[in-house]
């Protein structure tokens, strides 16, 4: 990643990069309360998340490329969170999934609940519903596919 | 359809008269009242009677100490605690009550008498502010460390709704 930073690729081989990368999405599953259901669900083999590509299971954060944030984030849960995000390596991205991480969700007024994790991480897909049905997990991590494909490695790399 | 009929205490049970009777031998005037709610018997007596109300319970065969919770009566000026004793041969269950001022409430915990009454206590301090003395680590259970004020008393502040009212007037305040 030494020069990646710095020189923006020719067209064609920043095409084939990102198309490598965006079938090969590592995610590290940081399920939280019910919709850590759903996205088992969408792992199963009836919605077979990883003819998309996606790899669920990585044995370390240090492994994985996406972290799906997904259920209900109390206060007392954020600094572990930061701390696997944190030990991600870059270039990585981070799916809300469900209400209660894009906002609170039926929570918004609690006194323990963290009013969305996008507060905390950047968020590159959210995922709406209370739970999110499986198929809308497929549909975000297409949007994310879509994301890292039109991505400069020089941009995403050198912030 | 029917006549306003007075507000009838219910009829303790034998059982439960038996109980009350025990208790108000140990305790004298100690015990407040005694009624019924949904069939169980709710005692209530004053604050420094507590482990001594709970230990003559434990001594009547009520060994599992259920849980203890809180209520906040912010315009009596007064909280009250509230511990759930069951008998498992039973299954029979006793409530019992106590009040303390909202300005100073302190009770005698009541570890002596069960030590799986530690945890309770600690989660009743820290959503109510009721001050166990003589708890051995009185400290946060579930909430975060940084977290501020008791959030289980009404005029504790929920900051999301003073940014946007509650959609509606249930519930408002």
């Amino acid at each position: 990643m030494a020069l990646l930073d710095q020189v923006e690729l020719p067209k064609p081989v920043r095409f084939t990069l990102n198309w490598g990368r965006k079938y090969s999405l590592w995610t590290l599953q940081f399920g939280l309360a019910c919709c850590a259901i759903e996205m088992a669900a969408s792992m199963m083999p009836r919605h077979d998340i990883m003819r998309f590509g996606v790899i669920p299971f990585p044995a370390s954060p240090r492994q994985a490329d996406v972290m799906i944030v997904a259920g209900t984030c109390v206060d007392k849960m954020i600094p572990s969170i930061i701390r696997v995000w944190e030990q991600m390596p870059e270039p990585k991205y981070a799916i809300s999934f469900g209400s209660c991480s894009n906002s609170g969700g039926p929570y918004w007024d609690s006194y323990s609940v963290a009013k969305g994790i996008d507060q905390y991480l950047p968020i590159d897909v959210y995922v709406p519903g209370c739970p999110p049905r499986p198929e809308a997990l497929l549909d975000g991590i297409m949007k994310l596919q879509e994301k890292i494909q039109h991505e400069s490695l020089k941009e995403r790399l050198s912030v | 359809m029917s006549e306003v009929t007075e507000d009838v205490q219910p009829q303790l049970s034998a059982s439960d008269s038996a109980l009350v009777d025990e208790l108000r031998a140990a305790l004298g005037d100690a015990l407040v009242e005694a009624t019924t709610n949904l069939s169980n018997l709710v005692v209530r007596v004053t604050p420094e009677q507590r482990p001594h109300a709970l230990a003559v319970l434990k001594a009547q065969g009520f060994t599992y100490y259920s849980f203890a919770g809180g209520v906040d009566w912010p315009d009596e000026e007064r909280l009250e605690v509230l511990d759930h004793v069951e008998d498992l041969r039973g299954p029979r269950q006793v409530t019992v009550r106590c009040e303390v001022p909202r300005s100073n409430p302190r009770v005698p915990t009541a570890t002596n008498v069960f030590r799986g009454a530690d945890w309770h206590e600690r989660e009743t301090w820290e959503l109510f502010g009721i001050v166990f003395v003589g708890h051995p680590k009185l400290r946060r259970l579930l909430l975060a460390d940084w977290q501020e004020g008791f959030p289980m008393r009404k005029d504790e502040v929920l900051r999301p709704r003073i940014e946007k009212p509650w959609p509606g007037d249930f519930f408002s305040g």
